[in-house]
């Protein structure tokens, strides 16, 4: 049982969704969430799609995007988290993910990818019992939104192992384990 | 590793194909490890953000490896 959270159109989705028994992913953007759903079809794989932002409340947010980059898909550039140099895109839904998984009733996922464009506190805020329960996490930080180190010392809390898998300009990308899994990123 | 029947490899195929003719829908395939899997693109600039997005391609592989562990759970 695989989370997408920050599926941007589905690169990880879609190819997770071949060998999960089943994926959730989340994805606020429109026309994001429109293609995403586009790729799951057009790879005839089980997943459900939720069109909101995540984050540590319910409610709303603008969706912000920063004015030095086009406004198209894939930029992975959309966030929640206000920006310095951002134009508003729209009002969208929020909700935690504590929140979704009961209200909707869903499997507890044993692996979840988090990429937020800086809101990742926000996400695990918003889901400690669900992402918490977690096998493993893949978290990619952005460094210029948030405490690198803050992150990892809310998964060390939380019992889990963390190694930085890469780094890469203001994005750092965490693994973060229960103790006891076995597998190994390249 | 594609574990989905011959059939469902082929009918995979013919829906890309009937999309691609119905609606001229351009896609690009991606490969990892022996994962296909294959994307809408509605510009050039799309399929560049999608190949961008690969570019992590060794995450991609941690998570895949990963999911595939659930087998042994």
């Amino acid at each position: 049982m695989y989370y997408d959270i920050g599926a941007n159109v589905g690169v990880y989705t879609c190819f997770a969704g071949q060998h999960a028994d089943r994926v959730v992913a989340f994805e606020p953007h429109e026309g994001t969430a429109t293609r995403l759903r586009e790729n799951v079809d057009l790879n005839d794989i089980d997943v459900t799609v939720y069109q909101t932002a995540v984050a540590d409340y319910e409610g709303t947010a603008s969706l912000a995007h920063p004015r030095r980059s086009p406004q198209e898909l894939g930029t992975g550039e959309f966030s929640v988290v206000p920006m310095d140099d951002a134009t508003d895109v729209a009002e969208i839904p929020v909700t935690r993910v504590d929140t979704i998984v009961q209200q909707e009733d869903l499997p507890q996922p044993t692996v979840a990818k988090i990429d937020v464009e800086g809101a990742e506190l926000q996400v695990l805020d918003g889901g400690e019992e669900t992402l918490y329960s977690c096998r493993e996490l893949f978290i990619e930080v952005h460094t210029d939104h948030v405490d690198v180190d803050e992150v990892i010392s809310r998964l060390t809390d939380a019992g889990f192992d963390v190694t930085t898998l890469k780094e890469r300009g203001n994005t750092e990308f965490l693994w973060a384990t229960t103790p006891g899994a076995e597998s190994s990123p390249q | 590793m594609d574990t989905s029947s011959p059939e469902q490899q082929s009918s995979t195929e013919a829906q890309k194909q009937l999309l691609g003719w119905l609606f001229k829908v351009e896609t690009l395939d991606q490969t990892v490890n022996d994962t296909e899997a294959v994307f809408h693109i509605g510009t050039s600039r799309e399929s560049r953000r999608i190949q961008t997005l690969m570019y992590e391609t060794d995450i991609l592989k941690a998570v895949l490896e990963s999911i595939a562990d659930d087998d042994v759970l």
